[in-house]
């Protein structure tokens, strides 16, 4: 029982890394991200190819979270910036970054998918009657160090302060005379970073593929659902609870039909709170 | 009167080109006319609870597999295929009718993320209830009616929902759903029973996307998981958008498009994708309103600019 | 200390404000007045550049700034509180306050913070509460002084006094007037009348997006004929 609940930690810190970048960039934006999920492909593909160039891991995946960062930034730079004033053209433009992004990594790399081999393959951390694999530890260390750095930057420093403030109410934080379009940069910059952690700690386990961020993207929208659009807690404390859910519900149910157990959180969630965890009101899309 | 003449002739019309088309072309082009006379039945189901009503469903990738392999199994079991199709629509659009429910409440990016998520658990469903669906690789599915009767179907589809769409844009129901994607909270006020409306146009889009489900399944032969998926859904959602949401042939300038893309430019694996992707982009950017709303806009201008001269 | 030259403001096809001229000075309070629509809010943000601008020039302390976008009007020294205050409900206190003086270096900041807190005492015990959590009396109190963060040279503030109760009106005519006392400018769109008459030395009517009447607050006011038909008040 305690090695599901882990295992659902390890799912759970996974989501959380990955919503937390989402809820990031629709706080700021309101701007539902799917081409999140193209981040994260080139940037395990990145890692992929420096290490299989024969850089040494770490360096590696440096290479991979510096790619998911500047990628991001180009989303925004091409294309979302652009639809600031038009939320409604939002999915269309998601769609068609994560079309271009899947597709480029389908055309330099192919579609079948590869193994990433990491230092800490082998190793087995065991404590308690529980045993986790060195891959898992590493993505709760890099989860736990990512996050607790974010809260940092929000809670202590003027960028995090604006951007905190910026999700609260951008037109307020405007009048300011706070510099919008950086903080813009700033959000899919940072969101760009957690999805080249997310995809460094969670290529290892699953494979390198175009398709590989489907699954985790949807369940990370489940979670930003959650816990509150633009809610950073929100996400984080969903990403957790989502995890373990589907951990439960896979180790003791089905376990094929795993992220079937985030819908019916998500349905719950619905009926009971049509605004999600946090109350805020869903805008319209269409 | 004109405006129905127009809405209505054209209808027919397509029916008559859908019909041309399945019958005169071959091969890939014959695919590529199958999928996009498949793609018209469905969106245009779409474009009322997403073009008229506003709300992002993202459920109808599912709504249209669900048609596809329940009439398959049924036909297996041995139903005559008139009944395994009424009853695969029926009861596609009971499941449209729950899944409205629970979301009944939910607006904007919650709706269109739990439909989408709705859409994903389906393709779970397909994927692993193996016994029923074959699993990943899919099953075959039984001839019902003849070739030749599955295409006059099809055809004719294509102008009768069309019609159906027209009919219900012009009506009371229409105005409503346009109240709705206007300002629902508004609608409300007024008196507007906003929640019914709102289950209906969901349960319609449902009956349409399992009908073309069917007919696809007869058409094609085989369907497989991997045509069912929230990429679908969320292509679908796109592809009307592209055509411009609301208006009555924006299901088929947006199949044509979409469908057009990805099946006849054949530069390698992937490639036809980047090019829609950056046509999406690029559409949104210069059309906020879709291609059909592009083509009102500029001809509005080109009028306004021979008035002056 | 502030000139606005035929402002115009559209959104769209909407025109809220059709060439508006009007005239600030330091250390006095100029009031802008109108009915509902009248164009008041609209006039506001223009000048700020938060609303867009078809027209029209503005002049700051003698420096032409219609170019400049909100965050250089900022620097140049003109501070907005809009409507409806707009805190940022979910942040404490101190990191509302901090955020008017954003692009300030660390020390500037924190100096300018413990002014505000010598200014309105009452902040500094609270200043990690939550902003949303406050009385409308004192969320206007603190909107004030985060638009004092920024150390303007003139202050707009849009209808302070709106839900406010009348004890709260006072604290808050207080403030302002002693703000103009240091030698700010302030423009105040209000349709509390007693207010304007007590704070007020000019003011400017409009409706339907033009200036409608101008001049010294008591004679604008004493005029039936503009209080009736812009006003709509009783005196």
């Amino acid at each position: 029982m305690i090695q599901v609940l882990v295992n659902g930690v390890f799912l759970g810190c996974l989501f959380a890394v990955v919503a937390v970048g989402l809820t990031l960039v629709y706080g700021v934006m309101e701007v539902p991200n799917f081409a999140h999920a193209g981040v994260i492909v080139l940037a395990a593909y990145a890692t992929w190819s420096a290490s299989a160039a024969g850089l040494p891991f770490a360096l590696a995946a440096l290479v991979g979270i510096a790619c998911g960062a500047a990628v991001s930034v180009l989303t925004e730079v091409v294309a979302y910036r652009w639809i600031i004033d038009n939320p409604a053209a939002a999915p269309a433009v998601a769609l068609g970054l994560m079309l271009i992004l899947q597709n480029t990594a389908l055309r330099l790399f192919g579609g079948e998918g590869r193994s990433m081999d990491t230092p800490y393959d082998q190793v087995l951390v065991e404590f308690g009657g529980v045993s986790l694999s060195g891959v898992k530890v590493a993505l709760v260390v890099l989860a736990v160090l990512a996050l607790t750095a974010l809260h940092l930057i929000l809670s202590r420093t003027s960028l995090g302060r604006a951007m905190r403030a910026v999700a609260q109410d951008r037109g307020a934080a405007a009048m300011l005379g706070i510099p919008m379009r950086r903080q813009y940069t700033l959000a899919f910059l940072i969101a760009g970073l957690l999805a080249g952690i997310a995809a460094v700690a969670y290529a290892p386990t699953f494979q390198v593929s175009p398709y590989m961020a489907d699954e985790v993207l949807l369940s990370a929208f489940v979670v930003v659902v959650v816990g509150g659009l633009g809610s950073v807690w929100g996400a984080v404390a969903g990403g957790l609870v989502l995890g373990v859910v589907e951990g439960l519900g896979s180790a003791y149910l089905s376990s094929a039909y795993q992220s079937a157990f985030g819908f019916l959180l998500l349905v719950l969630i619905l009926v009971l709170k049509p605004g999600g965890l946090r109350g805020a009101t869903g805008r319209r899309v269409a | 009167m004109r405006k129905h003449a127009s809405a209505l002739g054209s209808s027919a019309l397509l029916s008559v080109l859908a019909y041309l088309a399945l019958t005169g072309l071959q091969g890939d082009q014959g695919q590529v006319a199958l999928l996009v006379v498949v793609w018209t039945i469905a969106l245009t189901g779409l474009n009322v609870i997403l073009g008229l009503g506003g709300y992002p469903s993202m459920a109808h990738a599912a709504f249209f597999g669900g048609g596809a392999y329940l009439s398959a199994i049924l036909l297996e079991k041995g139903l005559s295929m008139t009944v395994a199709a009424v009853v695969s629509v029926a009861a596609i659009m009971l499941v449209g009718f729950l899944v409205a429910l629970v979301f009944s409440r939910t607006r904007g990016q919650y709706f269109a993320i739990g439909t989408m998520f709705f859409t994903a658990v389906a393709f779970l469903v397909f994927t692993n209830a193996a016994e029923f669906t074959g699993g990943p690789t899919g099953r075959p599915v039984d001839l019902g009616y003849s070739l030749d009767a599955t295409v006059v179907l099809l055809a004719v589809s294509v102008g009768a929902g069309l019609a159906v769409f027209h009919l219900i844009s012009v009506s009371r129901f229409g105005d409503r759903l346009r109240a709705i994607r206007e300002d629902e909270d508004l609608a409300q006020h007024l008196g507007v029973p906003t929640a019914r409306v709102k289950l209906l146009a969901v349960v319609v889009s449902a009956g349409f996307a399992a009908w073309a489900g069917v007919l696809f399944g007869q058409y094609n032969g085989v369907i497989a998981p991997s045509q069912f998926t929230f990429v679908q859904s969320f292509l679908m959602f796109v592809a009307l958008g592209l055509g411009g949401a609301g208006r009555l042939l924006a299901p088929v300038v947006g199949a044509l498009v979409v469908i057009g893309l990805t099946q006849l430019l054949n530069l390698g694996p992937g490639v036809s994708q980047i090019v829609l992707g950056v046509l999406f982009i690029a559409v949104t950017l210069l059309a906020p309103n879709g291609i059909l709303g592009g083509i009102t806009a500029l001809t509005r201008k080109v009028r306004r600019k021979e008035a002056v001269a | 200390m502030l000139t606005v030259d035929n402002l115009t403001v559209a959104f769209g096809p909407t025109v809220a404000v059709r060439g508006v001229s009007l005239h600030a000075e330091a250390g006095a309070v100029t009031g802008v007045l109108g009915a509902n629509g009248a164009g008041k809010t609209s006039t506001l943000l223009g000048i700020h550049n938060q609303a867009p601008r078809r027209g029209g020039r503005i002049t700051l302390a003698g420096v032409d700034v219609t170019g400049h976008d909100t965050g250089a009007l900022v620097a140049a020294g003109i501070a907005l509180c809009p409507q409806n205050r707009r805190l940022f409900p979910n942040m404490s206190i101190e990191d509302n306050l901090l955020l008017g003086a954003y692009g300030h270096p660390r020390k500037v900041r924190r100096a300018r913070l413990a002014r505000a807190y010598d200014r309105f005492g009452w902040l500094r015990d609270r200043g990690a509460e939550a902003a949303g959590r406050l009385s409308g009396g004192q969320q206007q109190a603190v909107a004030i002084a985060r638009a004092l963060m920024s150390e303007p040279k003139l202050v707009l503030l849009d209808e302070p006094s709106s839900g406010l109760s009348p004890v709260a009106v006072d604290e808050v005519a207080a403030i302002l007037a002693d703000i103009a006392h240091d030698g700010t400018a302030v423009v105040l769109v209000e349709q509390n009348v007693r207010l304007v008459r007590h704070l007020c030395d000019t003011a400017y009517v409009l409706a339907h997006g033009k200036v409608a009447a101008s001049g010294p607050v008591t004679a604008l006011l004493r005029d039936s004929a503009v209080s009736d038909a812009y006003l709509g008040t009783v005196h």
